[in-house]
């Protein structure tokens, strides 16, 4: 006891230090668990959060409407054309909608277990996003009380975002696709029968490989989400930007762009199983 | 100057940076506020204003966006840590050493960001590190810096008579 008094500030300073490592090496056993105060004092954050965030929002778009108005036109230009374009689509796809109708009622009168489950959507705003400049990790504006559960998958207006890492009454934190080890299932979507894995590779995109080695997969095919494991099937992940034969472990190794751009997302869709 | 306001400063930061501040970014780098007046409170006030409010808002920062609680804490205390002590050394009426400990601890903040991930996670490129640092170091510094000229210089009524 006498050292501690003789010694209050080295005392102090280990005794700190100390208390952040075993607070570091705590939350990495038990990741994504809030304890109560967390979760209350991160509810608080978030009311704060949302409505600077707003004004954040306004006054950046207000400038740069101001500044790009002829990038504006010429995007509404091609917006347009890109509504035409859907448009058609629409039309096509009511046709194999009634197709796929007809083969459900017949899968369904021969009695096939399919995988056939259906999902909710929710439509939220981001309120925050991670200042460290490394990581995709950010906030939005819903939770448990719109139905919101861990593990729920996040898709942006282009593609598949990530999951949600934890959860609050009216917040939940989202981790992107890029930041997880974890793995992913995808297919090509020129020929869905090719099929492979992939996952972060640390430095801010994707790196997966094909499970047939002698998958014909070349660079600019989209890749989409292949419905095995937690992600449902078709969300679009991003685009193939090469591909290297591993002679080592004879796999095709792919070095894949997200088609999400992850430093300026705004809206998000939150898919919620039934 | 007084807990509290340093508290509100802190408060401040952490909100401002989470959530106007990312409009502002470039390259995808958004300054670090936070970061900013740890070495800023430090550097130029006595009592331990940046340590105390880096530990708590570094907890608060991880417990918002952070995977594993506490490692940005850790890094704000190491850095305040290191600048309590290299305040002595440096003479703190002048613009450069400013930058020099803003330089240095950005710097610093990133390697030990990396390195506590790295033990975690194992899964974050070197490379990708450092890409984001240039960018970081100028963004800290430009703001460190406009502090010392803006607010920094006029808290002494008569600089000189400082020593006396």
């Amino acid at each position: 006891m006498k050292w501690f008094r003789e010694h209050t500030r080295l005392a102090t300073v280990i005794g700190v230090f100390l208390s952040l490592i075993i607070i570091i090496a705590v939350s990495f056993v038990n990741k994504g668990n809030n304890s109560w105060l967390g979760r209350k004092l991160e509810g608080g954050i978030t009311q704060v959060q949302e409505p600077l965030s707003d004004a954040g929002n306004g006054v950046s778009n207000g400038f740069s409407g101001i500044f790009r108005f002829r990038s504006v036109l010429k995007e509404n230009e091609k917006l347009k054309a890109e509504i035409s374009k859907l448009n058609q689509q629409i039309i096509k796809n009511r046709l194999s909608e009634l197709e796929l109708q007809e083969l459900r009622e017949l899968s369904s009168s021969l009695n096939y277990v399919g995988g056939d489950r259906s999902y909710n959507h929710i439509t939220a705003d981001v309120i925050a996003l991670d200042g460290s400049n490394w990581f995709n990790l950010f906030t939005i504006n819903a939770g448990t009380k719109d139905g919101v559960k861990k593990d729920s998958i996040v898709v942006g207006g282009d593609g598949l975002i990530g999951r949600v890492l934890e959860v609050g009454n009216d917040w939940a934190k989202i981790i992107s696709l890029i930041d997880e080890n974890s793995n992913v299932s995808f297919q090509v979507s020129r020929n869905l029968q090719l099929l492979g894995i992939l996952s972060g590779d640390g430095k801010g995109s994707l790196k997966g490989y094909m499970l047939d080695p002698e998958a014909s997969v070349g660079e600019g095919d989209m890749l989409l989400t292949s419905g095995i494991g937690i992600y449902p099937q078709g969300i679009p992940i991003g685009k193939v930007s090469s591909v290297t034969l591993d002679t080592d472990s004879l796999l095709k190794t792919l070095t894949i762009e997200p088609v999400v751009y992850f430093k300026n997302i705004q809206k998000v869709t939150v898919i919620i199983p039934d | 100057m007084k807990y509290w306001h340093s508290f509100l400063l802190f408060l401040g930061a952490f909100l401002l940076q989470s959530t106007v501040l990312n409009h502002l970014s470039f390259f995808g780098v958004t300054p670090n506020l936070v970061l900013s007046l740890v070495i800023v409170l430090t550097f130029l006030y006595d009592g331990y204003h940046g340590v105390v409010g880096g530990i708590f808002f570094g907890l608060i920062q991880d417990l918002c966006f952070g995977e594993i609680l506490g490692i940005a804490s850790f890094g704000y205390f190491i850095i305040g840590l290191s600048i309590l002590y290299v305040k002595n050394l440096l003479y703190q009426d002048n613009v450069l050493s400013m930058l020099f400990v803003t330089i240095s601890s950005t710097l610093s903040f990133h390697l030990i960001y990396w390195a506590v991930f790295f033990i975690f996670k194992g899964h974050y490129h070197f490379l990708f590190m450092a890409k984001t640092l240039p960018i970081s170091i100028i963004y800290n510094s430009i703001f460190t810096i406009s502090y010392y000229l803006i607010i920094g210089k006029r808290l002494e009524k008569n600089p000189k008579d400082r020593y006396v």
